[in-house]
């Protein structure tokens, strides 16, 4: 089966605006390189997960695939269409085949708005059926995200967490979408309810076969949803992979420190941790060579020069260090 | 953990807190115990809602109105912080009380540099010259780890990253060498690299400083971490405590079995994730008898009419069930 999407050497390099002082001081603006060349691709019916520390560009990968960013080079390929160049107008019809879920549901709706209306608004945008069957679609989401149809009338922060997020699920649904970017889901709820939704999520999936790019920050949620994972550093993929062959054997020091710095729910254990020194260096001037080479416990002369590139191993992981 | 002893530094006893909200009064937190002794660190954990954060937040008496404290007593080696005047409450906080909340980018001010936070903490507490106010913040931004303290105090909060800021905001619980710190969701925020920083290093300066920590949070693996007794929280009351390794390996209340269910461990091998049914009830509508009973699996017809006490299960371990211990004696 072909590939849903596939992403080649995608890159985003911000650059911030510059002052006049700056201008006069003759200081060149250094672009963000927040996203630095990635290739990966989503197969149908597949959890691709992202994980990282924060800045390392989970979000500005998925933000550019939707389209919302427009790529400072690579190419983005949706159903084997390249969507880059692509103007808004052409694009219409494949942004009812993406939509996307926030981490925080209470700043993705807008307050003032009843349920019905946040999840029927994809709906009035397409154009899609008439007020009645408008009506009928949004009853059916609320009850495939295990909402009731008694909740169509009320407004958000009339709800819990958890519900929240089913009505941000059901408007991501409302287009029928194939695939669906979920941006750190659970990381706003409770441990009791990330269950609840990753269950959800897992259930719709299967239903109506959808793929999902997975960004999360939590490692075991990552290892429960995602079939295969990426390792993101610095706006790099240090490592790729079946989900379950990463976390049982990572490659990448980067891979097994990120491992090693999860706590343990077992009292009494202590795990040697690999604690990772120093802070994300900058990313308008990353290191030369392989960028963990700063925090990283095992790196060597070449490290500091030579960027390792993405090779595939024998089991099919893919690993971007010279050591693995 | 540190040199644990008897000495009992803060002994809160049936404190209640009410809320008087248009809609009723929520009652947040209902006849709550809590001992945190020398040197010791002590976990609340439970859903959002369970009032962990009030509890902390009534210790320091920083309640923000319309709550109150209604009831109860909150000792302070022995004295009733409640009795308190204001102005003798504001030595003690952030002086021998100190709390680390969970948004750093909130907890300080970003209009002021480092520096000058940390300055007025210090010259707020104790006599010093500003010389010598200096070194005490040069000392606590090593001791925080955070590199090259000179130049880090000259930035303001907005130059720092998240993991910065929360060392910062530690530095700035320190500074006047408290005896307690309650630490409001520490490292909620933060990445788990980071975190694992910050964990690790509260506990080296708890045990250089045979400090005391009240740990609150939701996350279960922190407090196996972390804490030597934990206290579970559900809807206003403590419906469980113990010392955390007899807690975790035998839970006792259906509530703390179920959370540590719901855990997403690195081991999971089923495809199916537990959770709890339902939500953390509204406070202002508690259920009657016991606050867990439409949640719980287990609730039979007196868990609806009775509210289970926190009695004993074993040494050391209490437990709010009618199921359990002793009132599965005497029934």
């Amino acid at each position: 089966m072909p590939n849903l999407i596939e992403v080649s050497g995608l890159t985003k390099h911000f650059i911030e605006r510059q002052t006049i002082l700056d201008r006069l001081l003759s200081e060149s603006a250094r672009p963000v390189r927040a996203v630095d060349g990635v290739d990966f691709d989503i197969r149908p019916g597949e959890c691709f997960g992202l994980v990282g520390e924060s800045g390392c560009g989970k979000t500005t990968v998925a933000r550019l695939i939707l389209r919302i960013y427009q790529p400072t080079n690579g190419q983005t390929s949706f159903c084997g269409v390249s969507i880059n160049s692509l103007s808004q107008r052409e694009m219409r019809p494949y942004y009812r085949q993406m939509q996307v879920i926030f981490q925080d549901p209470t700043s993705s709706m807008d307050p003032r708005m009843r349920v019905i209306e946040i999840i029927r608004e994809p709906l009035d945008i397409f154009h899609i059926g008439n007020v009645q069957a408008r009506k009928e679609r949004v009853y059916e989401l609320l009850e495939l995200t295990g909402l009731s149809t008694g909740h169509a009338d009320r407004y958000p922060h009339e709800f819990s967490g958890g519900q929240q997020q089913r009505i941000a699920i059901a408007r991501a649904l409302a287009l029928g979408p194939k695939f669906v970017v979920c941006d750190e889901p659970v990381s706003a709820l409770d441990v009791s309810v990330q269950g609840q939704i990753l269950n959800l999520l897992m259930d719709l999936q299967e239903k109506l076969n959808l793929s999902y790019l997975f960004i999360t920050h939590d490692l075991a949620v990552a290892k429960h949803i995602c079939d295969r994972i990426a390792v993101m550093y610095l706006g790099k993929i240090v490592e790729i992979g079946d989900s379950r062959q990463v976390f049982q054997n990572p490659k990448h020091p980067y891979t097994q420190a990120l491992l090693s710095a999860i706590p343990n729910p077992e009292p009494n254990q202590n795990v040697e941790r690999i604690i990772l020194q120093g802070l994300l260096p900058d990313p308008r001037n990353p290191p030369a060579g392989c960028r963990f080479h700063t925090r990283c416990s095992v790196s060597e002369e070449r490290c500091y020069v030579e960027e390792p590139v993405l090779k595939t191993l024998s089991n099919g992981q893919s690993v971007a260090c010279h050591l693995a | 953990m540190g040199r644990v002893n008897t000495h009992t530094l803060l002994n809160v006893k049936n404190l209640e807190v009410e809320f008087l909200t248009d809609r009723g009064v929520v009652k947040a937190l209902n006849k709550v115990d809590l001992v945190v002794r020398r040197g010791e660190t002590v976990g609340l954990v439970g859903e959002s809602g369970a009032g962990k954060s009030v509890l902390g937040r009534s210790i320091m008496q920083l309640l923000s109105h319309p709550g109150r404290v209604c009831g109860g007593e909150i000792f302070w080696n022995g004295e009733d912080l409640l009795k308190r005047s204001d102005k003798l409450m504001c030595e003690l906080r952030s002086g021998s009380i100190a709390m680390i909340f969970q948004d750093p980018m909130t907890a300080l001010n970003p209009l002021k540099k480092i520096k000058d936070q940390l300055l007025e903490a210090i010259l707020l507490h104790q006599n010093v010259r500003r010389k010598q106010a200096r070194e005490i913040i040069i000392r606590r931004l090593q001791d925080v780890e955070l590199p090259q303290p000179e130049k880090m105090m000259e930035n303001y909060p907005h130059q720092l990253s998240g993991g910065m800021r929360q060392r910062v905001v530690i530095a700035l619980a320190l500074v006047n060498d408290p005896e307690l710190i309650i630490a409001d969701e520490p490292t909620t925020s933060l990445d788990v690299t980071i975190q694992a920083q910050i964990l690790g290093l509260l506990k080296s300066l708890q045990q250089e400083n045979n400090l005391s920590i009240i740990m609150i949070t939701h996350n279960m693996a922190v407090v196996a971490e972390t804490c030597s007794r934990v206290n579970v929280m559900y809807a206003g009351r403590i419906v469980e405590s113990g010392e955390t390794v007899t807690l975790f390996k035998k839970p006792v209340h259906p509530y703390t079995q179920a959370l540590l269910r719901s855990i997403i461990r690195l081991d999971n091998e089923s495809r199916r994730l537990e959770t709890i049914p339902g939500v953390m009830p509204d406070l202002i509508n508690v259920p009657s008898g016991c606050a867990f009973h439409p949640r719980c699996s287990e609730s039979f017809s007196l868990c609806v009419e009775k509210n289970p006490d926190l009695l004993g299960i074993d040494h050391n371990h209490l437990a709010a069930c009618h199921l359990r211990g002793d009132y599965a004696k005497l029934n």
